[in-house]
C-alpha cells in the first residue's frame, strides 16, 4: 500500500522542526583573504582580512562613518575596534592555529585597521609568529570559525583567498582540507581548516 | 498492509516530535560576537552542518535586503520595495525556524493547555506584532534619542528586554505548572479525575470511536484564555531578531523610514508564521498522543494528559528560569 504523501509529510516535518531548532543559524557573513609572510626560513606573520556581508557593513559603517565619507578615521577606527572588534577576544578572533599538530596560542592581534571597499566593511589584522622551518618540514592549520555560528565564514579557494609570500629559502604548498579542531557537540558544523606546509631548501 | 500504519508513522512522529522539541527548542540564541560584550552563552545552540547547507540562501537574503534599501532610496517605482516585503517575509520565516524566536515558549505552552488550532495562530500573529513593536521601539529609541553606536546599544538593549521576557517565561510556567497540580486538567472533556462532573462523563461515553474522538476533540473546551497568550506573545516576541533590527537601522541612515517599517512588518509576519506552525504542529502532536492513549482505556489517557501538560509546564518553567539565571 502506498504511505500518503500528507502523512508522510506530516511525520517528516514533526521530526526535522526541532532538529532544525537545535542548531545555530548565522546572522553575519564574512569571505576571508589569508596571507602568509616568510622571512628568509622563518614564517612571520599570518595577515587576515574579513570582508563583511552587506546588511553588518552598512550597520557598522552607519555606526562609525560618521557623514558616510566611505572611510573611517582614526578616532573612528579606535571606537569602532572597541566596540566591534575587541571583543571577539573571548572567541579566540574566531582562529585556531595548530603547528606541527599541536594547538598554539594565539600570539598579539596587531594593525587592526577597519576599511570600506566597494560599500563592504573590511576588518584587516595580523599575526606575527616566529616558526623557523627547516628541511625536515612543518605543518601549519588555521581554522577560522565561530563556534556559536552566528558568524558564518565562507568557504575558501587557495587560489583566490590565500597569498603565499615565501621568498626563496622556502619551498609551502597550501591545500584547504578537512579540519582536525575537535568538535565541542555532536554534529557540530566545522568548516574546513588552511593547511600550510613549508619546507626549508 | 493495513491502514493503520500510516497513522502509526504520524504516531510515532508526534512522539519524537514531543521529546525532541523539548531539548531542542529550549536552546537560546548567541549573542552577536563581534559587538556584544562578554563570551559565549552556555545554552547558545551549535552550529550543524545542516543548517551550514542553508547558509548561502540566508546570506543571499541578507544582502539582498540591505541592498534593496539602498534601491529604495532611488526607485521611481514600487518594484524594490514590494521586493523587499517578499524577501523580509522568507527572511522571516526562515530565520525563525533556528534557536530563540519563541518556539520554546509557544510549543510548551500548548503542550500545557488544551488549545484549539486557531489559538497557535492568534499567538504567532500576536508574537508578531509585538515583535514589530518591540523592534521598531528599540531601534527609534536608539537612533533617534540615545544617538550613540547603535550596534553596541542594541546588544544591551536586547540583553536587558531578553532578560525581563526570560522571568515572564519562568513566571509563566510556574502559573501553568501551579495550575496543573491543583487539578486545571480536570476541566476538560476527555480527563478523567476525581473533580470530573457527571455530565462530563456521560458526554465521555458517547464519544468512542476514533472518528468521534477527533470530533470530541475539536469541541473540547479550551482553557487557553486571552490574558495567557498575550502573556506568552509578549514573553517570544519582545526579543527584537538582530537581523530585523539591523534592516531597520539600515533604512533609518539612508532616509527610507518607510522601507524599515515594512521590512519589521514582514519579518515579523514571517516569523509569526513560522511561530504559529511550531505552535500548531505541538498542538496537534499533543492530540495524537492523547489519541493513540485513549485506545488503552481512559486510565491511559489521563496519565498520558497529566504527563504531556505538567512536562509542558516543567519545561517552560525551567527553560525560562535557566535562561533568566544566565543573563547574569
Amino acid at each position: 500500500m502506498k504511505l500518503p504523501f500528507a502523512r508522510v509529510a506530516y511525520a517528516l516535518i514533526l521530526i526535522l522542526a526541532p532538529a532544525a531548532a537545535a542548531y545555530a543559524h548565522p546572522h553575519v557573513f564574512i569571505t576571508s583573504h589569508v596571507v602568509f609572510d616568510f622571512e628568509g626560513t622563518n614564517l612571520t606573520r599570518i595577515s587576515v582580512s574579513w570582508t563583511f556581508d552587506e546588511l553588518f557593513s552598512q550597520m557598522i559603517i552607519a555606526d562609525y562613518d560618521r557623514g558616510r565619507k566611505g572611510s573611517f578615521s582614526e578616532a573612528e577606527a579606535a571606537e569602532l575596534k572597541k566596540g566591534a572588534f575587541d571583543n571577539l577576544k573571548n572567541y579566540h578572533y574566531f582562529l585556531a592555529l595548530f603547528v606541527d599538530g599541536k594547538h598554539t596560542p594565539l600570539p598579539p592581534i596587531q594593525n587592526f585597521k577597519p576599511s570600506i571597499d566597494a560599500g563592504r566593511l573590511v576588518y584587516s589584522f595580523s599575526l606575527p609568529l616566529q616558526i623557523k622551518i627547516g628541511t625536515a618540514g612543518r605543518e601549519l592549520r588555521l581554522t577560522i570559525y565561530d563556534d556559536t555560528y552566528y558568524v558564518a565564514f565562507d568557504k575558501m579557494i587557495p587560489a583566490q583567498d590565500i597569498e603565499l609570500r615565501s621568498g626563496t629559502d622556502v619551498a609551502s604548498s597550501v591545500s584547504i582540507e578537512k579540519t582536525k579542531v575537535k568538535a565541542e557537540w555532536p554534529g557540530q558544523f566545522m568548516p574546513d581548516q588552511i593547511v600550510l606546509r613549508m619546507k626549508g631548501k | 498492509m493495513s491502514m493503520s500504519e500510516p497513522n502509526s508513522i504520524a504516531r510515532k512522529a508526534e512522539v519524537v516530535f514531543l521529546l525532541c522539541s523539548l531539548v531542542a527548542f529550549a536552546f537560546a540564541e548567541s549573542p552577536n560576537p563581534l559587538t556584544s560584550s562578554g563570551g559565549p552563552s552556555p545554552i547558545a545552540a551549535p552550529a550543524s552542518g545542516g543548517i551550514a547547507a542553508l547558509g548561502p540562501m540566508l546570506r543571499s537574503m541578507t544582502d539582498r535586503l540591505a541592498e534593496l534599501a539602498g534601491e529604495i532610496r532611488d526607485a521611481k517605482t514600487p518594484g524594490p520595495m514590494l521586493a523587499l516585503a517578499l524577501v523580509s517575509l522568507l527572511y522571516g520565516i526562515f530565520h525563525a525556524l533556528g534557536p530563540g524566536h519563541g518556539k520554546t515558549i509557544i510549543s510548551t505552552f500548548f503542550l500545557a493547555k488544551d488549545a484549539k488550532l486557531k489559538h497557535s495562530l492568534i499567538a504567532g500573529f500576536l508574537m508578531a506584532l509585538i515583535h514589530a513593536i518591540s523592534a521598531m521601539t528599540i531601534v527609534f529609541i536608539l537612533f533617534f534619542i540615545v544617538q550613540r553606536v547603535f550596534s553596541v546599544g542594541f546588544e544591551n538593549a536586547s540583553k536587558i528586554v531578553q532578560t525581563v521576557s526570560f522571568a515572564l517565561v519562568a513566571l509563566i510556567g510556574a502559573f501553568l505548572l501551579i495550575q496543573k497540580l491543583r487539578g486545571g486538567a480536570h476541566r476538560h472533556l476527555f480527563s478523567l479525575g476525581p473533580r470530573e462532573n457527571e455530565d462530563l462523563r456521560k458526554k465521555r461515553e458517547v464519544v468512542k470511536s476514533r472518528r468521534e474522538w477527533r470530533v470530541g476533540l475539536e469541541r473540547a473546551s479550551s482553557d487557553v484564555t486571552v490574558k495567557e497568550l498575550a502573556g506568552i506573545a509578549l514573553a517570544s516576541g519582545v526579543v527584537p531578531c538582530p537581523g530585523a533590527s539591523a534592516i531597520i537601522l539600515v533604512c533609518l541612515s539612508l532616509n527610507v523610514m518607510l522601507a524599515g517599517v515594512i521590512a519589521v512588518a514582514m519579518i515579523s509576519v514571517g516569523m509569526g508564521v513560522t511561530v504559529s506552525t511550531i505552535g500548531a504542529i505541538a498542538i496537534l502532536a499533543k492530540r495524537g498522543v492523547l489519541k493513540a492513549s485513549a485506545a488503552k482505556g481512559s486510565a491511559g489517557s489521563s496519565l498520558a494528559r497529566r504527563i504531556v501538560e505538567i512536562t509542558g509546564s516543567v519545561v517552560l518553567f525551567l527553560f525560562g528560569l535557566v535562561l533568566f539565571i544566565a543573563q547574569f
